[in-house]
C-alpha cells in the first residue's frame, strides 16, 4: 500500500486550470501555485471518472461519480461495475465513510486503516482524506525552465516542510510552459530513491476548461502495476454546499 | 542452674566424641539450609527483577490513570489536569519518582509502508523513563529536550518501515476529540530489545509532541509513581486513594494495571514454597537418622547414667541439648554457607544467557537473563526459625526414648 | 552368594534405621517421579493449549505463506489432494482460509484478522470447537455466523446476537462485505487469536474473498504428539516437487520451545538437590552401621572374607536399600503422579491462568507419567547412594581385623 495522494492529483488538475498564460515575466515557483490554491478553495465539482486498477494478481475498471467541495469534502459514488454500484465513500475534512449498499450500512473508516488501499487501487483512503497539504506543506523552487525532449517546460522541486506530516523527501512536479499543463509528478523518499510516479496525458476540454483528462500512477518497486484515472465529464460551479455531503446523502 | 551448665557440657562433649558423625550431619543441615537459602534469594530477587522490570514497562507501582481507562483505553481518555495529583505524592517519602505520561495508539507511516503501533510521551529528562530504553538505543539517541518531533521507535519496525535516523515519518490517529490526526515525528533512535512485541509495536516520543498529536493543551493519560520498593505500595496506595478519591481517576496497584504479571509471580511462589518443603522432609529424616543413632547406640550409657542418679528429666534435656546444639552450629554452618552464596548471587548473579536465543516475554514483561539473589531479613529469620524447629522437634523422639530407658535392660543391652 | 545373604540380613538387624534410610530414599524418589511428571504435565498442556487448541500439530501451506500472509499464496483445489496423499491413521487435517478485514459493529471497527474453517472436519484437529466462553460454535462451512477472539468481543462491545460488518478487499480487488451475527464468543487461547480473531465458515470466506476451491492451510494434529518429528519427515518427502512447506509447532511457535527446554534445565537442577542431599543421609547411615558392626567385620574379615567382598557386602547393602526404596518411594510416587493426571492439580487456589509467551497457561496442571521420568529417577536415586556407601565401604575393606576386633563398641 503506497500513500499517493489523490488531492494533489485533483487539485494539480486546476494547477493550470485558470492559469491565463499572461505573466509578466518568469513566474516564480510559489506564483504557480499559489494561484492555483486561490483558485482551487471554494470551487465545486461534479464529474463522471473511470478508475483501471492493474495489478500482479487482477485487473479491474470502475466507473464512479465524484462531488468535491474544496478539499474538505467529497462524495464518490460507484455507478459500475452492477456487483459495485452504490458503493460510496464520504469525506468531510479528515474523517471517511464507506457506504455498502449490499448490507445497506455505512462504516466509519477507523484511523488504522487509513493506509488501505481505497477501492483496491494505489490510492489509499488517507490520500482522500488530506486536505491542504500541498501548499502548505512544501516549499517550491523552479529547479528547471527550458526544453526537455522537445517540450518547453517548468519544473518546479517540492521539498516537504520539516514540520508538514508528510513522509514523502520530495516531489518534483513537471509542467508545460506554455499552458502550464503538468506532465508529470515523481514522488521521492528521504534518500532520494523514486517511489511513484503519476503522469498526465490525453489533453481536452472538460466543463469549459482544457485539462489532462487522465492520470495514471505507477508504484516504482511494481512497474507491472497501475492505477489509471480517466475523466469522462467533469463540470464546476455545481449548485452544491457543505450540507450536501451528509450520511444521508451517501446512502442515496 | 549448675545441673544444666553440666547437662550442657556433657551434652557438647557428647557431639564430639564421634566427630564424624557430627560433621556428616552439621553438613546435612547445613547444606540443606544454605540451599533453601540461595534458593529463597534467587526466587525472590528472580520475581523483585521482574517485577521491577514489569512495572518500569507498565505504568508504575502505583498508577493514577482517568477512570474507566483500565477497562477501556482510548485515545480520548485523559486527566485534564495532573496539578492535585503532583501535589497530593508530593510529601509521601516512599516515592522515589514521578512519570507522567501520554499513551495511545495509532498508526505510523513511512514513504515505504506503514504499521499499527502503541506510543508512549514521556518527558525526555526523566531518568526512569530513560533508563527503560536508552541502554536499548543501536542508533541514533535517546529523546532530548526541546525535540518535541523526536520518535524511537523498535529496529523491527524500522526494517519494516524502511527507514533510519533521522528520517520523516507519519503519525496519524485518533485524537482526544476523536477527530483523524496526523503528525510527523522524525526518528531519533532506533532501539533493540530482542523482544519482538516491543521492537515491532512500541514508540516513545516526547509529551510535547504526544500533545501535539492529540491535540492537547495539557493533561496526561497516566501519572505512573515508582517508589522505593514493591513492598510500600499498599500503604501508599491507600493514602492516595483517601487524598485523591474525588477526582474523576482512578488509582491502581500493579497487581491490577499488570494481573498477568501477578498471576505468575504467585504461582512460581507456591513452587519454589514446595520445593522448600521438599528440602526440609529430607533434611529432617537424615537428622532423625542420626540422633537416633546416636542415641541408641549409647543406651548401655545412658542406662549406666540412669542407674548412677540422673533423673530421666535431665537425661531428656542433655539429649535436647546435644540437639540444640547441632542445630545451632548447624545453621551457623549452613548460614554462613547461604549468605556466602546468596552474596556472590547478588553481585555475580546467576546468568542464564545462552539457555535462550530469544530474550523471553513471560506475562509481558521481559525476563532478564541474569538473576540476581535478594534475601529480605524476614525470610531469613523466618527460615532459621524453621530448620530450628524442625531440627528440635527431630530431636524430641529419640530424646523421649532415652529418658524412658529401664536402666537394668539398658545396660545388658549389647 | 554368601556376601548377599548377609547384606540382607544385616540390614534387617537394626529395623528401626533401615526403615528411617528407606522412607527417606522413598520420599525422594517419589516426590522426584512427581515432579517429573508434574513438569511433564505442565509441559505437555502448554504444547497441547499451544497446538491441539488452535494451530495444530503440523502446518502445512504453500512455500512461503508463514511468512509472507499473503493471500495469494493458497494451495489450489482444496487441498484434496494434498490432504489425500497425507493420508494415514493417527493423522487428522482440516483446510483452512485466512484473511484480513475491516470488522464494524456500531461505533467501533478495527482491522481483524479472518479465519474460513469447516467446523467439522476442524472438530477432528482442534477444539477450537469446545472452548467457548459463550455462545455455541459455527454448525457448518456455510451461514453468516461468527465467532469471535474474547478480546475482540469486548474491545468492538459486541455479544451473542450482534451484528458484524466485515469490509475486505476481495481476490480481484473488489470490495467483499456482508453482515455477520456473532453467534460465540472464545475463551482465552492466545493473545493473536484474542485481540483478532474472527471464525467463520471457510465456503463463506471463500465468497467474501472470491477464492472459490481455494485453501492456506491445511492443519494437521497427530494421535501421537511425540512423533512430530518423524511425521514432518514423512510428511516432507510425500509432498516433495509440490512448492508446500510443512512447519511443526516448534517452527510456529519457536519461544514456547524455550520454555519447555527450561523447565528441563529446572527438573534436573532439583532433581541434584535432593538427591544430594538423600545422599548425606545414606552416607551417614552406613558410616554408623560401619562404625557399629567393625568388630563384626573385623572378625569376618579375620576368618578369611576377602575385602574385596566386604566392599561389595556394604554395596550391596545400600543397593538393597534402593531397591526396596524403588519399590516403596516407585509406588508412591507412581500412584500420585497417576492420581494427579486423572484429577489434576487444581491450582486457581493460587492464581489464575496467565500468558506465557502469547500462550495461555492453564490452571489446573495433569501429571505426566513417563517411563523416562521414573527410571531417570530410580537410577539416579540408586547410583547417587552407591556413591555416597563408597567412603565407608572403602573405610571397611581397609580395616585390620585384628584392631578391629579389639575396638570397643
Amino acid at each position: 500500500m503506497r500513500p499517493f495522494n489523490i488531492s494533489v492529483a485533483l487539485f494539480s488538475f486546476v494547477l493550470f486550470l485558470v492559469f491565463t498564460p499572461t505573466f509578466a515575466s518568469e513566474p516564480t515557483a510559489k506564483e504557480i501555485l499559489d494561484r492555483i490554491d486561490k483558485m482551487w478553495r471554494g470551487e465545486s465539482s461534479f464529474g463522471e471518472i473511470t478508475m483501471e486498477v492493474i495489478t500482479a494478481h487482477w485487473q479491474r475498471s470502475l466507473t464512479m461519480d465524484v462531488w468535491s467541495l474544496g478539499k474538505e469534502y467529497s462524495l464518490i459514488k460507484i455507478t459500475l461495475p452492477i456487483k459495485e454500484k452504490g458503493v460510496a465513500t464520504l469525506k468531510v475534512e479528515r474523517n471517511m465513510w464507506n457506504y455498502l449498499p449490499k448490507i445497506n450500512r455505512v462504516i466509519k473508516i477507523p484511523s488504522s486503516m487509513m493506509m488501505a488501499n481505497w477501492m483496491g487501487s494505489h490510492f489509499t483512503n488517507d490520500d482522500l482524506v488530506k486536505e491542504n497539504t500541498f501548499v502548505d506543506d512544501y516549499t517550491y523552487r523552479l529547479s528547471f525552465s527550458g526544453l526537455r525532449n522537445g517540450n518547453s517546460i517548468y519544473e518546479i522541486e517540492c521539498i516537504p516542510k520539516p514540520e508538514a506530516a508528510v513522509v514523502w523527501g520530495k516531489v518534483v512536479i513537471t509542467v508545460q510552459k506554455e499552458d502550464l499543463i503538468p506532465l508529470k509528478e515523481l514522488y521521492y523518499d528521504e534518500d532520494g530513491k523514486l517511489m511513484r510516479t503519476m503522469t498526465f496525458s490525453d489533453v481536452r476540454s472538460l466543463g469549459g476548461r482544457t485539462i489532462p483528462s487522465v492520470i495514471a500512477l505507477v508504484p516504482a518497486d511494481k512497474p507491472n502495476e497501475l492505477t489509471r484515472i480517466t475523466y469522462n465529464s467533469l463540470r464546476f460551479g455545481v449548485d452544491i454546499d457543505k450540507n450536501f455531503f451528509s450520511l444521508r446523502n451517501l446512502k442515496r | 542452674m549448675k545441673t544444666m551448665a553440666i547437662l550442657m557440657k556433657l551434652a557438647w562433649r557428647n557431639l564430639w566424641r564421634n566427630v564424624r558423625r557430627t560433621l556428616i550431619t552439621m553438613a546435612a543441615i547445613g547444606l540443606g539450609l544454605a540451599l533453601a537459602m540461595v534458593s529463597i534469594g534467587l526466587g525472590d530477587g528472580g520475581h523483585e527483577q521482574m517485577i521491577e522490570s514489569g512495572v518500569r514497562m507498565g505504568a508504575g507501582h502505583i498508577t493514577v490513570q482517568p477512570r474507566g481507562y483500565q477497562k477501556n483505553p482510548s485515545n480520548e481518555k485523559t486527566i485534564t489536569n495532573e496539578t492535585p495529583v503532583l501535589r497530593a505524592l508530593k510529601d509521601i517519602p516512599q516515592v522515589r519518582e514521578v512519570s507522567l505520561r501520554i499513551v495511545g495508539r495509532g498508526l505510523i507511516s513511512s514513504a515505504a509502508n506503514s504499521s499499527g503501533i502503541a506510543f508512549r510521551g514521556v518527558d525526555p529528562t526523566q531518568e526512569g523513563d530513560k533508563s527503560l530504553l536508552a541502554p536499548h538505543v543501536i542508533s541514533g539517541d535517546y529523546l532530548s529536550v526541546g525535540d518535541a518531533r523526536g520518535i524511537l521507535i523498535g529496529e523491527k519496525l524500522a526494517q519494516k518501515l524502511r527507514v533510519s535516523v533521522g528520517k520523516r515519518v507519519v503519525l496519524m490517529g485518533q485524537d482526544a476529540s476523536k477527530e483523524v490526526s496526523s503528525s510527523l515525528f522524525r526518528v531519533k533512535g532506533i532501539y533493540k530489545t530482542g523482544v519482538s512485541d516491543l521492537d515491532r509495536y512500541f514508540c516513545v516520543i516526547s509529551l510535547e509532541g504526544a500533545r501535539h498529536f492529540l491535540g492537547l493543551e495539557q493533561g496526561v493519560t497516566q501519572v505512573a509513581i515508582y517508589l522505593g520498593s514493591q513492598f510500600e505500595v499498599e500503604k501508599v496506595l491507600s493514602l492516595l486513594r483517601s487524598r485523591l478519591g474525588f477526582l474523576p481517576i482512578e488509582v491502581l496497584p500493579w497487581q491490577e494495571v499488570m494481573p498477568d504479571l501477578l498471576r505468575f509471580v504467585q504461582l512460581d511462589d507456591a513452587g519454589n514454597y514446595l520445593f522448600l518443603g521438599i528440602i526440609l522432609v529430607i533434611v529432617a529424616l537424615g537428622i532423625l537418622n542420626t540422633i537416633l543413632m546416636s542415641v541408641l547406640e549409647r543406651t548401655r550409657e545412658f542406662g549406666m547414667m540412669l542407674a548412677l542418679g540422673l533423673s530421666p528429666c535431665f537425661l531428656f534435656f542433655t539429649i535436647m541439648f546435644e540437639t540444640t546444639i547441632l542445630a545451632l552450629m548447624s545453621m551457623v554452618f549452613g548460614g554462613g554457607l547461604g549468605f556466602g552464596g546468596h552474596h556472590y548471587f547478588a553481585t555475580v548473579g546467576l546468568n542464564l544467557t545462552g539457555l535462550t536465543a530469544e530474550r523471553l516475554t513471560l506475562a509481558g514483561t521481559i525476563i532478564s537473563p541474569i538473576l540476581y539473589s535478594h534475601l529480605r531479613p524476614m525470610r531469613v529469620v523466618g527460615l532459621l526459625i524453621i530448620v530450628f524447629l524442625v531440627t528440635l522437634v527431630t530431636g524430641l523422639y529419640p530424646a523421649v526414648k532415652a529418658s524412658r530407658l529401664s536402666p537394668v535392660k539398658a545396660i545388658y543391652q549389647y | 552368594m554368601i556376601v548377599i545373604k548377609l547384606a540382607w540380613r544385616n540390614l534387617w538387624r537394626n529395623m528401626r534405621r533401615t526403615l528411617i534410610t528407606i522412607s527417606a530414599m522413598s520420599l525422594g524418589l517419589s516426590i522426584m517421579i512427581l515432579t517429573f511428571s508434574l513438569v511433564e504435565g505442565m509441559n505437555n498442556q502448554m504444547v497441547h493449549y499451544a497446538t491441539k487448541l488452535s494451530a495444530g500439530h503440523i502446518q502445512i501451506h504453500k512455500q512461503g505463506y508463514f511468512e509472507s500472509k499473503d493471500i495469494y499464496d493458497y494451495i489450489t483445489d482444496s487441498g484434496t489432494d494434498v490432504i489425500r496423499a497425507i493420508k494415514r491413521p493417527g493423522l487428522s487435517a482440516s483446510p483452512r482460509l485466512f484473511g484480513n478485514s475491516l470488522a464494524s459493529s456500531g461505533e467501533s471497527s478495527t482491522g481483524v484478522f479472518l479465519w474460513g474453517i469447516d467446523p467439522q472436519q476442524e472438530r477432528r484437529v482442534t477444539e477450537l470447537s469446545s472452548h467457548l466462553l459463550k455462545g455455541h460454535f459455527l454448525t457448518s462451512c456455510h451461514g453468516k455466523e461468527v465467532v469471535l477472539g474474547k478480546m475482540l468481543a469486548e474491545s468492538l462491545k459486541v455479544d451473542i446476537g450482534d451484528e458484524l460488518i466485515i469490509l475486505t478487499q476481495a481476490a480481484d480487488g473488489s470490495l467483499g462485505n456482508d453482515i455477520f451475527c456473532v453467534c460465540g464468543v472464545l475463551q482465552s487461547i492466545g493473545d493473536e487469536i484474542d485481540r483478532g480473531a474472527v471464525i467463520m465458515g471457510i465456503d463463506e470466506l471463500r465468497e467474501l474473498l472470491i477464492l472459490p476451491d481455494k485453501i492456506h492451510e491445511i492443519c494437521i494434529s497427530l494421535a501421537h504428539p511425540e512423533m512430530v518429528d518423524v511425521v514432518k519427515a514423512n510428511l516432507e518427502r510425500i509432498l516433495k516437487g509440490r512448492n508446500l512447506e510443512v512447519l511443526t509447532w516448534k517452527e510456529i511457535f519457536p519461544q514456547m520451545k524455550e520454555i519447555l527446554e527450561l523447565n528441563k534445565v529446572w527438573t534436573y537442577i532439583m532433581l541434584l538437590i535432593v538427591f544430594g542431599l538423600a545422599s548425606l543421609g545414606v552416607l551417614n547411615t552406613m558410616l554408623m552401621a560401619l562404625f557399629e558392626r567393625i568388630r563384626e567385620l573385623g572378625l569376618i574379615m579375620a576368618l578369611g572374607l576377602r575385602p574385596l567382598s566386604v566392599v561389595c557386602m556394604i554395596l550391596l547393602e545400600t543397593l538393597l536399600l534402593g531397591l526396596i526404596s524403588t519399590i516403596f518411594g516407585g509406588a508412591v510416587g507412581i500412584s500420585g503422579s497417576l492420581y494427579l493426571g486423572a484429577h489434576g492439580w487444581n491450582l486457581s487456589g493460587i492464581s489464575e491462568g496467565f500468558s506465557m509467551s502469547g500462550v495461555t497457561v492453564s490452571t489446573i496442571i495433569y501429571a505426566h507419567l513417563t517411563m523416562e521420568g521414573i527410571l531417570i529417577s530410580i537410577i539416579c536415586m540408586i547410583l547417587v547412594s552407591l556413591l555416597a556407601a563408597f567412603y565407608p565401604a572403602i573405610k571397611a575393606c581397609r580395616l585390620e581385623p585384628v584392631i578391629a576386633l579389639s575396638t570397643v563398641a
